[in-house]
């Protein structure tokens, strides 16, 4: 179960999202998610969209403070 | 995901990928074996799917992580792995012998390198694909000029609508997937190891177009249909190949004489 605002990304819409940057974002953003929409339809990827208020986090601790975070 | 970020999908580690090459590793890096290289990484990551200009801020982030370290790292616990040399005498004590492993370990041996490198070259099976697209890629990095490596990226070019053909022990096993899926995604791996390798050329040469040849390769690869993009690669090789030469040529780079080279690394 998610709290907050987080939410789950389907595999059926992050293939969806892929799709659309492959069509429509710049050239590195395209040859990213060309490999990207590899991955995440060999392993069925879904993703948790999390959303977290960071103003009182220094920018440098952001990964690890993010870290401890999701594994709660 | 870790996986991306290991010894496996590094191009210093020639042989295998993340569907490819059983065993132990060799990183030409740090001159190690890798015995343990889904777990293993370092700072010098050089990511094989794709070109390190796409992604070097990820590969930037990685190498602060693992700054502390001074050789193979544990990739879960950022912990330093001992360097462990290649003897070939072990190998086959142990029965763990590998032909690609034992090739490149000898390129240290070898001189100049790129001798071995295009000795790589020619055929379809999959796994020497794999490890010469990586040499390449190894050896531009190293050199930082496409001066060097015009010739090695035209030998690459000449065959990149080859169809990669795996031996059965060169595959990975994996409980949940087929040997038909592993198979598939190997030929990708290949794909994505010889693509980048013309792309992180045409980065050093200033050539915008081949940097983004992915561009020009309409659906066949974003949909992931080989026999959609096999066509595609035979019709935009000879293209691409005239514009590396002709590049070359117009910038002296075309099978220069040695002893007017002076950035051509002779040993290298």
């Amino acid at each position: 179960m998610l709290a907050d605002a987080h939410s789950i990304v389907t595999n059926a819409d992050l293939l969806a999202e892929l799709q659309r940057v492959i069509e429509e974002e710049d050239k590195a953003d395209r040859q990213r998610a060309i490999q990207a929409k590899r991955y995440a339809k060999l392993r069925k990827e879904a993703l948790v969209d999390w959303l977290f208020d960071l103003q009182s986090v220094a920018r440098k601790d952001t990964i690890n403070w993010a870290k401890g975070q999701i594994q709660k | 995901m870790e996986t991306l970020f290991s010894c496996r999908n590094c191009v210093h580690n020639f042989g295998q990928t993340l569907n490819v090459g059983r065993g132990d590793g060799f990183c030409l890096q740090h001159g190690s074996v890798i015995q343990d290289p889904d777990r293993t990484t370092c700072k010098y990551l050089h990511r094989k799917d794709l070109p390190l200009f796409v992604v070097d801020e990820g590969l930037r982030e990685h190498a602060s992580e693992y700054a502390l370290t001074s050789s193979l790292a544990r990739l879960d616990v950022v912990q330093p792995i001992p360097i462990v040399r290649y003897s070939e005498k072990y190998c086959w004590d142990v029965r763990k012998f590998d032909g690609i492993t034992h090739a490149l370990a000898q390129y240290y041996k070898s001189k100049p390198r790129w001798i071995l490198i295009q000795a790589f070259t020619a055929g379809t099976d999959g796994r020497r694909l794999i490890a010469h697209g990586s040499l390449i890629r190894h050896y531009l990095d190293h050199c930082g000029t496409w001066r060097s490596s015009s010739r090695l990226i035209l030998g690459l070019l000449e065959e990149i609508d080859n169809t990669p053909r795996f031996a059965p022990r060169d595959l990975l096993e994996a409980a949940d997937e087929s040997q038909a899926e592993i198979e598939e995604q190997a030929l990708w791996d290949a794909v994505f190891v010889r693509l980048s390798a013309i792309q992180e050329y045409a980065h050093h040469a200033g050539l915008e177009k081949l940097m983004w040849v992915t561009d020009q390769l309409n659906g066949g690869l974003s949909e992931l249909v080989w026999n959609q993009l096999q066509p595609e690669l035979y019709r935009l090789r000879t293209q691409w190949l005239n514009e590396i030469i002709t590049h070359a040529k117009d910038n002296n780079g075309f099978f220069p004489p040695p002893d007017t080279t002076p950035d051509l690394d002779q040993d290298y």
